[in-house]
């Protein structure tokens, strides 16, 4: 999928792969998290569930660009040839209360043994809207995935 | 049929990771000719299929791996069971499975049927379940059965279950859970008999009721017994037993009736229907070449086994105390009566008079020898009483899970704790006390005249009705909370931060009599004084459960009042006395007038750590978030430097303490579980609580900026004082 990388294979890896690491622009330093997620149809958003009390949380409210990485890696030498490691740069907010019921179903169809922490009251839908993706495959080889011209 | 549901003649042996033990016995019973009950079994596919479609196993994972269970306290593995079994119960089957399981059990539409566990690992040889899961006997209606096979899967988490599988090393992983759905067959007669007597290891044992077998499975109905010779099949003795009461159908599910007088004189079993059931046993003893416990009833003449296992070595060895205590976690509402009425009428008042005893003793008419005598005295009385708590009055917390479950498979709330509202109001000494507290916040928030007297520490107000309801707030808190204080002075300091917080004031409580009407209601005319009984029981047992620590700590006070006496005699003989010195220094001390007590070896504090700690983990409690700094309480004293707004971090709430929570915003504690009482007062008081977190109370520090999660149970240090 190197050279030619369509959104469909893109959800479908999203699809695939239960973990992502998110991060977060904290005051001195980045700040990275492992989170459950799922990307809406047209791959213009990714969303999370978060807790009000978190760092995460804190540092959206102050800044909301953060990054998200989604890979495949099986955490061998493999991973050099075989890996796919992706990219979304966006920015973060809480998803309103008109828009949950839709969101929440989307979240459950991926994470539904996570129902209990997003109907917690002092947890939050977080959605990321993404501005590009940037896909590594093979190691080095980097293509940047503009959402808005791909899907314009 | 369905590819997940079979006749339990189609369960073979080689597929018993599918059917379960019961159905794949029962299978071999009806091949090899014996007489069973129509019966199908829902295999462990529907159970998998279940719990992948919903995502429930998803949730089950997260549920068990909150925190380690190594580290968890029985009560804690009891919520967590109560939490995943309602997840069972609010989470609706797909549709294509419930259509699916409905068709295939549309045979027994009209007729009551038995269902069953047959849980995967269940019944085999080196490990026994017997009793750790779910049966639920007269069930009628093909929705109530599927409901049925919901609560039958949920047991494979019961505390029992989980536990003993813990004890006997069964991944949890690998559990699953077929359900053997089975006529109901309703015997005149019933009983076990053990192919093998797992007493000598020979002969036959046969135990038999009137009625149906669930009361002598569970303990509740004595049996006749007989012992058949293993070699001549005679009978070698019958021991009889007062036959009173014998368990029947009612309109649903089984019940309790005294025995009809002309049944009382008669065994249940003639020597011809001993002989039958000998036979039956003998028979399918050699069918699975193995002895055989069995379980049957006698209808019209004609026996019919219901279930079959192995004698496994548990029934043999002396593991049977393990397994019995396990089930031993299942309440029975009979013995909780029993044990209630026991703790209510006979151990809570001789508690009282064993208080009231040692109060008429004057200690400064005693020698001192005789003190030291006296404080050996009181701590073994202490130490009496310790092992009846023990004993008695911590079963007795079983009446509150009781009526818990009932509560839980009857309204099916979203909140598995729901239930706690309706325990609420009930008469309680801590309750009363906090009342009568909030009482004069309210005189002294509605007076600037008394408040200003009282800020200016006055020693007596002009106000009468203060000073009335004052003393009496004294005589309500045992005394010695402030035999080391300045009485007076420490509760108006308290009494002045209550007044800056108006939480007591404003709360609105959802009328007890409301919730308890919308439960009561739920159940048809005819079932609603059982209803109504099953819940005075667990009004009771939390009433009993809390009034009882009072009295434990007060006796315990009566013990620390003779070693005071102690320790002050001591000085004034001019010798030194740490605060901390042990009991057994003071006793030789009394005793040898030159000998001077030594003070304890302090311990060790160990290197102070590099790592920080930003984030702990425990139990939701109670639900809400709020920020505030933290106060440890270690000593009672240290409840009055309690200040509105701080969030109380204790090792464990007793009743003597709660008086300080109206004017927390959080409480964190160290002991786990729902039903602790900083979680039931923080739940009744609104705030949030997080419980079971390891050394609470030494990781956090005075004026530590924490936020209590109480929904997902995190407590996050915000910043370290």
């Amino acid at each position: 999928m190197s050279s030619d990388v369509s959104l469909s294979d893109l959800k479908r890896f999203f699809d695939s792969q239960s973990f992502a690491v998110l991060s977060t622009k904290s005051k001195d330093y980045p700040h990275s998290n492992f989170i459950s997620f799922v990307s809406s149809p047209d791959l213009k958003s990714i969303f999370f569930v978060t807790n009000r009390i978190s760092e995460k949380y804190k540092n959206i409210e102050r800044d909301s660009k953060v990054s998200i990485l989604i890979d495949n890696r099986s955490n061998s030498l493999d991973d050099f040839e075989k890996a796919l490691v992706v990219t979304a740069l966006g920015k973060a907010r809480k998803v309103t209360d008109s828009e949950k019921e839709e969101i929440s179903d989307l979240y459950l169809s991926k994470n539904p043994h996570l129902e209990d922490f997003l109907k917690c009251p002092s947890c939050e839908l977080m959605e990321i809207r993404v501005d590009k993706y940037i896909v590594v495959d093979r190691f080095q080889f980097v293509i940047e995935v503009n959402i808005d011209e791909q899907s314009g | 049929m369905s590819n997940l549901v079979k006749p339990v003649e189609e369960s073979g042996e080689e597929r018993e990771d599918l059917y379960g033990g019961k159905a794949t016995s029962l299978g071999k019973l009806v091949r090899g000719g014996l007489n069973i009950p129509p019966a199908v079994v829902v295999s462990s596919k529907a159970y998998d299929n279940f719990l992948a479609e919903t995502g429930l196993g998803g949730r089950i994972k997260v549920e068990l791996n909150r925190k380690s269970f190594d580290d968890m306290r029985w009560e804690e593995i009891w919520d967590t069971s109560l939490r995943i079994r309602n997840m069972f119960i609010t989470t609706e089957l797909p549709d294509d499975l419930f259509g699916e399981l409905k068709d295939s059990i549309k045979d027994f539409q009209d007729k009551p049927v038995v269902v069953r566990s047959s849980a995967t690992e269940e019944d085999r040889m080196d490990v026994s379940f017997a009793g750790l899961h779910e049966s639920f006997v007269n069930v009628r209606g093909i929705e109530s059965i599927i409901e049925k096979i919901k609560l039958v899967w949920s047991s494979l988490w019961s505390d029992g279950a989980l536990m003993y599988r813990k004890k006997m090393s069964i991944g949890l992983e690998k559990s699953s859970m077929a359900v053997v759905v089975q006529e109901f067959i309703e015997g005149e007669k019933s009983g076990v008999i053990f192919g093998k007597g797992p007493e000598d290891g020979n002969d036959r044992i046969l135990e038999s009721v009137y009625g149906l077998n669930e009361g002598l499975v569970d303990g509740e109905v004595d049996p006749d017994r007989w012992i058949i010779d293993e070699n001549t099949d005679k009978i070698i003795e019958h021991i009889p037993i007062s036959r009173e009461v014998a368990i029947f159908s009612g309109s649903d599910g089984t019940e309790k009736r005294d025995l009809p007088e002309d049944k009382r004189e008669v065994p249940p079993l003639d020597d011809f229907e001993v002989d039958k059931v000998v036979s039956v046993s003998k028979k399918a003893d050699s069918l699975f070449g193995t002895p055989q416990d069995l379980e049957w009833t006698i209808k019209e003449g004609k026996i019919y086994v219901l279930q079959s296992r192995p004698i496994s070595t548990i029934d043999r060895g002396n593991q049977d105390g393990e397994l019995s205590y396990y089930q031993s976690l299942k309440p029975k509402f009979e013995k909780m009566k029993v044990l209630r009425k026991k703790v209510e009428d006979n151990l809570l008042p001789s508690l009282v008079e064993e208080i009231e005893n040692l109060d008429k003793m004057n200690l400064e008419d005693f020698s001192n020898s005789e003190l030291a005598e006296e404080v050996g005295r009181r701590r073994d009385i202490y130490n009496k009483w310790h092992d009846i708590y023990y004993d008695e009055f911590i079963p007795l917390a079983h009446g509150v899970r009781l009526f818990g479950q009932f509560y839980n498979d009857v309204m099916k709330p979203q909140d598995p704790y729901e239930f706690v509202n309706l325990l609420r109001g009930a008469d309680f000494i801590s309750k009363k006390r906090n009342d009568k507290l909030l009482e004069l916040t309210e005189m002294i928030r509605d007076s600037g005249d008394l408040k200003k007297q009282l800020k200016n520490g006055k020693k007596k107000t002009d106000n009468p009705d203060f000073e009335k309801n004052f003393a009496e707030i004294i005589d309500m808190y045992d005394e010695s909370l402030f035999s080391s204080y300045e009485t007076r002075d420490s509760l108006i300091e308290l009494l002045l931060e209550f007044v800056k917080n108006p939480t007591g004031k404003n709360r609105k409580y959802r009328s007890i009599e409301q919730i308890e009407d919308e439960f009561i209601e739920e159940f048809d005319e005819d079932k609603r004084d059982f209803a109504k009984e099953i819940l005075e029981l667990g009004r009771a047992s939390y009433r009993l459960r809390d009034n009882d620590n009072i009295y434990m700590g007060k006796l315990e006070n009566r013990v620390t009042y003779a070693i005071e006496e102690g320790k002050d005699r001591i000085r004034e003989s001019g010798r030194t006395v740490s605060t901390d010195v042990s009991e057994v220094e003071v006793i030789s001390a009394l005793k040898d007038s030159s000998y001077t007590p030594k003070k304890p070896d302090k311990e060790k504090k160990s290197d102070e750590s590099h790592q920080k700690i930003k984030q702990l983990r425990g139990q939701p409690a109670s639900g809400g978030v709020s920020t505030g700094k933290v106060r440890v309480i270690k000593e009672k004293s240290d409840l009055f430097d309690f200040k509105e707004g701080e969030i109380l971090v204790v090792d464990s709430i007793n009743p003597t303490m709660t008086f300080v929570v109206p004017i927390a915003s959080g409480i964190v504690e160290r002991r786990g579980g729902m039903l602790v009482h900083g979680a039931i007062i923080a739940r009744e008081y609104g705030i949030p609580c997080v419980t079971g977190i390891a050394n609470a109370a030494d990781i956090l520090k005075n004026g530590d900026g924490v936020t209590v999660d109480g929904y997902l149970g995190i407590v996050k240090v915000v910043e370290a004082n």
